[in-house]
């Protein structure tokens, strides 16, 4: 089911796959609420250090803006309608609509922002594994007291597991009945019918089974956790970012 | 001495564990969390099948998110919710388009993922007490669908820095059609699904307890 999920996991042994999955998590949560803050100049910094993850990651530049080619189309356009509702010096007028430069700029900026943000997303999304990023999750909210966090760890692990499965019953159930004919008949509402209802009753069956096997092997919350240390490479690298997150408050 | 006061915390462990998996496994807890998670991939399966419309595409999280609340209740509901949204905020392909990320929760369509909490914990909240009937479980998902746009369309109006009149055109009212469809589409899947739900899943230990 790879081609729904256009962006996943890239394998690699590059400096970011091996750095701790806690470092990672903190330092792109770090950078994208900076450059929220921060100003033009602390933009192209942010915009400076992403450009130096890429090549880094193994990601490719077509492959990103095939994955976020919506949410790019989203972006651009919020300079637009920005310079369409905020008054100032005029920039470009058709008849008694007009742009404005002031609009245009603090448009662009949001969104240079939201683009920064959205592609350290990706960088995290293609150089770590779930069960990392599970692991992570886990460990950040384990000091907020009143949160089950083993069981958190557990949804996000299991709710990534389910899609295939979903996906996987869907195709199967409706290559089923492409076999029996369902071609045939051409009311919409009586085919998503018969596809839905045996989808859902055969994923409800599946989950009760893994249920029911979690069950049978004593799954509880205190199971052993795996461990993971913070290594001087990870020290440097959380200091590095963290100076680059100061220098873009600052300037 | 040291070792006796191993052994003692060795003991207090097992019984803890022992108290965990009894608990866990009577209560139906696990069997919900299953369930709960089950429902967040299907939230997350329902977000890859995004028709792209602009600015907000038409997707069928909606969906998913209202029969969450119809078939887990309240407090479960708003867990699955949460947790997807918290998988797609730490970076897992989750989101429209097989995307993640904080991005997306902060992107011009982020208040309508926010809303979704309280959707599904309403809906969830007045099936709970409406004892499966349709009447207030349609009044409800109608109250819970007006919630993601009361939560959504601000936002919009914020990041595009529109008039409120042209954030409820492209943000809401393209949308109405397709809501009433899919509510009707819910309570219809609910009502076939929930003896199967009561069958296999969320009441069987009960029963076995």
């Amino acid at each position: 089911m790879a081609e729904l999920i256009r962006f996943g996991f890239i394998p690699g042994l590059s400096i970011i796959h091996r750095l701790d999955p806690r470092v990672k998590l903190f330092l792109i949560a770090g950078v994208s609420i900076c450059s929220l803050i921060s100003g033009p100049i602390g933009l192209i910094l942010a915009a400076i250090l992403v450009a130096a993850v890429f090549p880094m990651a193994g990601m490719q530049i077509t492959a990103i803006i095939r994955a976020i080619r919506f949410l790019l189309l989203l972006l651009f356009l919020i300079p637009f309608f920005r310079g369409l509702s905020t008054p100032g010096e005029s920039l470009f007028c058709y008849q008694s609509i007009c742009i404005s430069r002031e609009g245009v700029i603090a448009g662009a900026i949001l969104s240079s922002r939201l683009l920064i943000i959205v592609v350290l997303g990706l960088v995290l999304t293609a150089t770590t594994r779930t069960s990392q990023i599970r692991w992570a999750v886990e460990w950040f909210l384990r000091p907020i007291p009143f949160l089950p966090h083993q069981k958190i760890g557990t949804m996000i692990g299991l709710l990534v597991r389910f899609i295939p499965v979903v996906l996987n019953h869907a195709r199967e159930i409706s290559a089923a009945q492409i076999c029996r004919g369902i071609e045939n008949r051409k009311n919409p509402f009586y085919r998503t019918v018969s596809l839905c209802m045996p989808l859902f009753r055969k994923i409800i069956v599946t989950a009760d089974r893994l249920a029911m096997a979690m069950e049978a092997r004593c799954y509880g919350d205190l199971k052993t956790c795996r461990v993971c240390r913070i290594s001087t490479k990870d020290l440097i690298v959380l200091g590095l970012v963290l100076l680059i997150c100061l220098m873009m408050l600052i300037v | 001495m040291v070792q006796g006061k191993k052994l003692f915390m060795g003991i207090v462990f097992i019984q803890k564990v022992e108290q965990d998996l009894i608990s866990m496994t009577t209560d139906g807890s696990l069997r919900k969390l299953v369930f709960a998670s089950l429902m967040a991939a299907l939230i997350a399966v329902g977000a890859y099948i995004a028709i792209p419309m602009w600015p907000v595409p038409i997707v069928m999280q909606n969906l998913f998110v209202l029969l969450a609340g119809l078939l887990l209740g309240s407090r479960w509901a708003a867990a699955s919710v949460g947790v997807y949204l918290l998988a797609g905020a730490c970076g897992l392909p989750v989101f429209a388009h097989g995307g993640g990320g904080l991005g997306h929760l902060i992107g011009p369509t982020g208040g309508y993922l926010f809303g979704f909490v309280p959707c599904a914990y309403i809906v969830g909240f007045v099936s709970e007490r409406s004892n499966q009937r349709m009447m207030p479980e349609v009044l409800a998902m109608i109250a819970a669908s007006l919630f993601v746009y009361a939560a959504g369309v601000p936002w919009l109006k914020m990041i595009y820095g529109m008039s409120l009149g042209k954030a409820l055109v492209a943000g809401m009212y393209p949308f109405l059609i397709g809501d009433a469809l899919k509510i009707a589409a819910a309570a219809y899947i609910a009502r076939r699904i929930r003896p199967l739900v009561n069958e296999f899943g969320l009441k069987r230990s009960k029963i076995v307890s």
